[in-house]
């Protein structure tokens, strides 16, 4: 047993003050402390009394003892944090804290505030989320006694997909250690030394030209705004947050997904799982809200009369598909699988061609050549269809995208598709079988590729495929013993659906352009 | 105290060959082992009178560790320089002693004779002013150091004297960065 | 290899055929302070002469008495060695001629004699005022013996202590050191045995010691000229402490700054395991012990256990909350002991008398001599020893001579940047550990600062804030950025622009500061701003509110004024001026422009007539043209 602040906690062996207040729902205000990397003690915001013991202690480093005696509130410990942190506002622009006007401000403002570009108080792209606003809430802080310094650094913007502005730094030395102890990269790190310790790389190098990986944990553990994402940084509080797994590999990687709007706005990785331990990567952690809020997404159906495409509605779309495999023998009609698909409707593609005896299942590009040697006259593709001068045979062309890939232009169809976040459903990765979580709806008419699917089924009015969820189509699979697969798609691919992400993400073209010499991207 | 600046700013530095050859004696010597990393930031500058940063970014793929983590180190330490240090290096002691004999005179001294502040090179790339805190020859402040040599019970008024000889062994051989 | 006992033999036989030999030899104090005060050109001069007249020349290490150098002593055949002060090359041919051949030791040229026999007209050194109020224990071989001589250091009882610790079980040897009651004499004053004590009671089989010789206190020399005079002594201290702990490497970490005592420290550990007292199997004990060298790279917080030793490892020198502390988690993880310089050099003596002995020396808590260097405005500067609870009065006034030209005593500051000032009115207290922390200073590895009249106590503790402000580590906030506010707190008043309200927030940083840090550095660092305040709060008064500087170094608030009835009109600081600010006709008294006079005290340091005086600011209404 241990006593904090008079009452009985119970005692574990190996944790440290801060540890066991935190179980106990004490608060100890904190900021270099992260549960996810070592205890780094130089905040100071977290000193407390140990019975016994001259002066005060840190709970973030200091072991608890059996008996040990804790006082976390006290007039003389919080004399002490308030002028520590009194002392960390006095280098950190604090505006949004001390203005008189800030209450009615938080109220009003939404959305980019131009005018605080030029009062300078809103400048911060961490406002909403930032822990030092939340310790001053806590304290209750109205005004510093010292002179304000600020350390007029440039602000870092010559890198794709996160800004830099030490000016907003406090030293806590977060972003240093993931970097070091989690990443194993020691990109970022402690430059100089005293007054002029600053975060950076060698020689004040863009990251661009380091190995950096652009995997964003310094970015994600960042108590305040002065490592952003650019592309997330004006969004302020987002409505909701979804956790969803990565489908652009086979890595698995859990992300929570800030969404505003309607739209993803934001992407951190889920702190709650274990996937972030095995290195999260810049497609998913950066490229993701780009790449699918893109303008370039297919929102309508699309067929082709008198050698044009006109936008349609699905029923449409599936009758035509349908009367596409009417005439065909099913021989001459192939189906890409797309890796990027879950496991449901790659489950439902097998299905429809047992169902119609269509054995041409292509699950890669090396399978493509086959269109030629069996003279394919059809062409459903879920993957874009690369070289399509190259396929004489083909007659008519199906496409099931998100993009618009390759062939788009000569297909007789286009059926737009929902990306990975904008359906529930399943997938097999790395991990085992992980979900995947609807986090915003599809645009316009673009629908799930098993609902698609679905309904060309029942145009060609096939049964066993009037499903309403993916639950439903996850039992069948478990009755029937069928199991997903990992797709065989590494982290280093670059393309989704597809579709080169580079071609949709231009801070990703940055950098695959910029070091496409090196063996590795990232 | 405003001083005409007559720093140099500008340097490049080639890895050549033999460069490279030194730089792998040295971390030879250190069995390429990172622990050893101060040491080696040590003779490293002792060779080049610097660390530039190709230097740095060499060494770091020799010792397969991270080249920001060597800059962060090497910044930690006042020892280490990054920009190509004048050929005499002044440094004035600015110890306890030394302050309440006056060191801060004698550097001020020196900034208005070399028309340069502390941590500068001066154009010609003659000289380096530095400050330094203790040399442990307090019983004879205010205390400079020349390269290596000690300058004890130092006055302003010797210190045109100390520069005149320095300034005369290089007259129409100067410093490293004019060849 | 030969044993310890003819080894000592041989080492006896060649000291005393130093002394007994025909050709005379001469000592030259070449530590880095002779150095710095011009021994170099005078051995080279006396190199030259032995072409001539047969001599030897031995470098020895620094005697103490700074103020006094170049130093040499001239020994012959049956006589003691006579020492000679301030010596200049062509003098000191002059001294080494008259004496030799014309035998005339020249008393009134020597400040005393070493060694057996009398010299007409000479006083035995040991008599010398800076110096009989002394007790060498650690310093007892500084500025005798070659350092680089391994054969003087055994012939002066060396590694005598090593082989009576050997012969001991390393309990028994902790138990020695414990009993000697020796504290750690780098700054805390830990119980030296305690420590060792903790360190060998660690599970872990793999063990460290360190000794720190990064002396940073600006103010500091005492470890340098140890190592420069003795180094020998440290080492074998530190492979006792080894075998005590159970240790079987050893760290020296110096600071690069010391050349000369790298050099030391590298030779005498080459001849240590050239005569089997370092290496594998110590004096056939079966204890096997190795010493490495590591240089600081310019980082006064490396001081600090935890920083010292990320630094050995390779890393940024910053410091880590402790506890683990260094005896349960030091370097690569394991029990390491740091032991400070000195420290490690008196426990050999430790090991070599009775524990008795050696607490005979001191008070009740601080047991033995402690070693400081005094310096400053005092008139005998150099590095002393004295027992612990030796009165301020005798050191400063006693075995310092007093202040320089007589001027009044302000203060001393004592342990350097995390020390404090102790003010006059405390001349009677002793320098202790107890004493000196109950007066708001701590011991430090010993620097002693005398500071006069012409001293200002704000500007002293600006001094200090900038060194720690530059010296932080920049990893706890207390430290990085209240030292930083502190200090320019200090620029304000030093510079006329402080209010009362300042006083409130000079308090606040010095708790916030002291109270929150991470490390010892942070810590300690108010301490000379606590002491001023304290002791000297009048003076920071003038600053705020008169806006005067009564000692006249706040450049702010003081103007260079000629004294007209005084003025010669010599010129000479016209044309010293370097920006033009003095105007007058030859014969006539001349005046200086205030604003352009940069204060740079040439004029006044180099008026033949002592007629430029300081004026306070606020006493001239200044009119501007």
């Amino acid at each position: 047993m241990l006593v904090i602040n008079g009452n009985q906690v119970p005692y574990e062996e190996g944790k440290t003050i801060l540890e066991i207040a935190r179980e106990n729902d004490i608060y100890i205000p904190t900021l270099c402390a992260h549960e996810r990397l070592p205890s780094f003690g130089a905040c100071r915001m977290c000193m407390v009394k140990v019975h016994g013991n001259k002066g005060f202690m840190n709970a973030c480093t200091t072991k608890v003892k059996d008996g040990m005696v804790v006082t976390t509130e006290s007039l003389e410990i919080k004399r002490l944090r308030r002028s520590i942190f009194e002392l960390i506002l006095s280098e950190h622009p604090s505006s949004c804290m001390m203005c008189a006007q800030a209450e009615h401000c938080d109220k009003f403002n939404s959305g980019i505030m131009k005018a605080g570009v030029i009062t300078g108080c809103n400048t911060c792209p961490n406002k909403e989320t930032c822990e030092l606003r939340k310790i001053s809430d806590a304290l209750n802080f109205k005004t510093i006694r010292f002179p304000m310094f600020y350390k007029h650094l440039p602000i870092e913007r010559n890198d794709p997909f996160f800004d830099r502005d030490y000016n907003l730094c406090i030293h806590c030395g977060r972003c240093v250690r993931v970097c070091q102890d989690v990443e194993g990269a020691s990109i970022l790190v402690f430059t100089h030394r005293g007054h002029d310790t600053k975060v950076g790389t060698s020689f004040e190098k863009p990251h661009i030209e380091t190995d950096c990986k652009f995997c964003g944990q310094c970015v994600d553990v960042c108590p305040t705004g002065a490592l952003s994402a650019r592309n997330q940084k004006w969004y302020e509080t987002p409505d909701e947050q979804v956790s969803t797994t990565c489908l652009l590999c086979d890595k698995g990687c859990r992300f929570q997904i800030d969404v505003k709007w309607g739209r993803m706005v934001g992407m951190r990785p889920d702190p709650e799982y274990k996937t972030l331990e095995t290195g999260i990567c810049v497609k998913g952690r950066f490229c993701l809200p780009v790449l699918l809020n893109n303008m370039d997404r297919l929102r309508f159906p699309r067929i082709r009369r008198n050698f044009k495409l006109y936008p349609t509605n699905w029923d449409e779309a599936a009758a035509k598909v349908a009367e596409i495999f009417e005439n065909y023998p099913p021989s001459k009609i192939a189906l890409y699988i797309s890796p990027f698909l879950i496991d449901e409707a790659d489950y439902l593609f097998t299905k429809i061609a047992s169902d119609l005896e269509i054995t041409n299942i292509f699950r890669s590009k090396e399978d493509l050549t086959n269109i030629n040697k069996k003279g394919i006259k059809v062409l459903y593709t879920t993957e874009g269809l690369p070289n399509l001068d190259k396929y004489k045979s083909l007659e008519k062309i199906i496409l099931q995208e998100v993009f618009s890939a390759d062939g788009h232009d000569f297909a007789d169809v286009i059926l737009p598709a929902a990306a990975f976040t904008e359906e529930t459903g399943t997938i097999t990765t790395n991990h085992g079988i992980m979900t995947v979580e609807k986090v915003v709806k599809a645009p316009d008419l673009a629908l799930e590729d098993w609902k698609i699917v679905a309904k060309i089924a029942q145009e060609l009015d096939l049964s066993g495929f009037k499903f309403i969820e993916t639950s439903e189509i996850q039992g069948e699979m478990k009755r029937l013993g069928i199991k997903g697969k990992t797709r065989g798609v590494e982290e280093h691919y670059l393309k989704y659906r597809g579709t080169a992400i580079a071609d949709k993400v231009p801070d990703f073209k940055i950098l695959i352009e910029a070091r496409k010499e090196r063996d590795k991207l990232w | 105290m405003t001083i005409e600046s007559n720093k140099i700013s500008t340097q490049s530095f080639k890895l050549t060959s033999s460069a490279i050859k030194s730089i792998t004696k040295i971390l030879e010597h250190n069995d390429h082992d990172p622990r050893n990393l101060i040491q080696i930031l040590q003779e490293l500058q002792d060779e080049f009178h610097y660390l530039p940063e190709p230097i740095i970014s060499y060494i770091a793929k020799q010792l397969k560790i991270s080249e920001h983590h060597i800059f962060g180190v090497a910044t930690f330490y006042s020892q280490f320089k990054f920009i190509e240090p004048g050929k005499h290096i002044i440094r004035v002691c600015m110890g306890t002693a030394c302050h309440v004999m006056g060191a801060q005179s004698l550097l001020d001294k020196l900034s208005r004779e070399l028309k340069i502040i502390s941590g500068e090179t001066t154009k010609d790339g003659l000289f380096s002013l530095e400050s330094v805190y203790c040399l442990g020859c307090c019983a004879l402040a205010p205390v400079m150091v020349i390269d290596d040599e000690v300058f004890g019970s130092m006055t302003a008024a010797k210190v045109n004297r100390t520069l005149r000889k320095y300034q005369k062994q290089n007259s129409g051989n100067k410093g490293r960065n004019k060849k | 290899m030969i044993d310890f006992d003819t080894m000592v033999k041989k080492a006896k036989a060649s000291w005393n055929s130093l002394h007994d030999q025909k050709k005379p030899v001469i000592f030259a104090g070449a530590a880095s302070c002779g150095r710095a005060a011009g021994i170099l050109p005078v051995i080279e001069q006396l190199k030259e002469l032995s072409k001539k007249i047969p001599l030897d020349i031995i470098e020895v290490g620094c005697i103490g008495p700074c103020y006094l150098e170049p130093i040499i002593g001239i020994q012959i055949k049956g006589e003691p060695t006579i020492l000679y002060a301030n010596v200049q090359p062509i003098q000191a041919q002059e001294l080494v001629e008259n004496y030799l051949v014309k035998n005339d030791p020249q008393p009134d040229k020597a400040i005393g004699t070493i060694g057996e026999g009398k010299i007409e007209g000479i006083q035995s050194f040991w008599e010398h005022p800076m110096i009989k109020d002394q007790v060498r224990i650690v310093l007892k071989n500084c500025g005798i013996i070659d350092p680089a001589n391994i054969n003087h250091y055994l012939a002066m009882d060396g590694y005598q202590g090593l082989k009576q610790a050997l012969a001991m079980k390393p309990e028994d040897v902790i138990e020695k050191v414990q009993e000697s009651g020796l504290r750690g004499r780098g700054g805390a004053g830990f119980p030296t045995g305690l420590k060792w004590k903790f360190t060998r009671s660690e599970k872990e089989p793999e063990k460290y010691i360190i000794c720190n010789a990064d002396e940073g206190d600006p103010g500091a020399f005492m470890n340098r000229s140890l190592i420069e005079g003795d180094p020998h002594a440290v080492l074998e201290g530190m492979v006792i402490g080894a075998y005590a702990i159970g240790a079987s490497t050893g760290y020296v970490y110096c600071r690069a700054e010391y050349p000369l005592a790298i050099d030391r420290f590298e030779k005498a550990i080459a001849a240590m395991k050239k005569h089997g007292l370092l290496g594998e199997n110590i004096l056939n004990s079966g204890f096997s012990f190795d010493i490495q060298i590591k240089k600081g790279a310019g980082a006064f917080v490396c001081g600090e256990e935890t920083a010292l030793i990320a630094s050995i490892e390779g890393e940024r020198g910053m410091p880590r909350q402790k506890p683990p502390y260094p005896s349960q988690e030091g370097v690569w993880g394991k029990p390491t002991v740091i032991n400070n310089v000195e420290t490690l050099g008196t426990v050999p003596v430790i090991l070599r008398e009775k524990s008795s002995w050696y607490t005979k020396y001191g008070t009740k808590q601080s047991k033995g001599t402690k070693t400081f260097s005094l310096v400053g405005k005092v008139k005998r500067t150099g590095l002393i020893e004295v027992p612990l609870g030796t009165t301020l009065r005798k050191v400063i006034f006693d075995i310092g001579g007093g202040i320089k030209e007589d001027k009044g005593f302000k203060a001393i500051q004592v342990g350097g940047p995390s020390g404090g000032t102790i003010p006059s009115a405390f001349i009677d207290e002793t320098l202790d550990y107890e004493e000196l922390t109950k007066l708001g200073a701590i011991m430090g590895s010993g620097g002693v600062v005398v500071i006069d009249e012409d001293t200002c106590v704000v500007d002293l503790a600006k001094y200090f804030l900038q060194f720690i402000q530059a010296e932080s580590c920049g990893k706890c906030v207390p430290c990085r950025v209240g030292n930083k506010q502190l200090l320019d707190l200090l620029v304000k008043i030093s510079k006329g622009l402080g209010n009362i309200d300042d006083f409130e927030l000079l308090e606040e940083l010095a708790f916030t500061i002291s109270q929150g840090s991470l490390c010892g550095l942070g810590k300690t660092a108010p301490n000379p701003v606590i002491t001023t305040l304290t002791y000297f709060r009048d003076e920071y008064k003038a600053h705020v509110i008169d806006k005067i500087c009564p000692a006249k170094v706040c450049k702010d608030l003081f103007l260079y004024q000629v004294d007209a009835e005084t003025c010669i009109g010599c010129e000479i600081c016209r044309k010293r001026c370097p920006v033009g600010a003095i105007t007058g006709e030859k014969k006539q008294p001349h005046v200086i422009d205030f604003e352009k006079c940069i204060k740079c005290d040439v004029c006044s340091t180099n008026c033949p007539a002592k007629a430029i005086r300081k004026i306070d600011k606020v006493s001239v209404k200044i009119v501007s043209n």
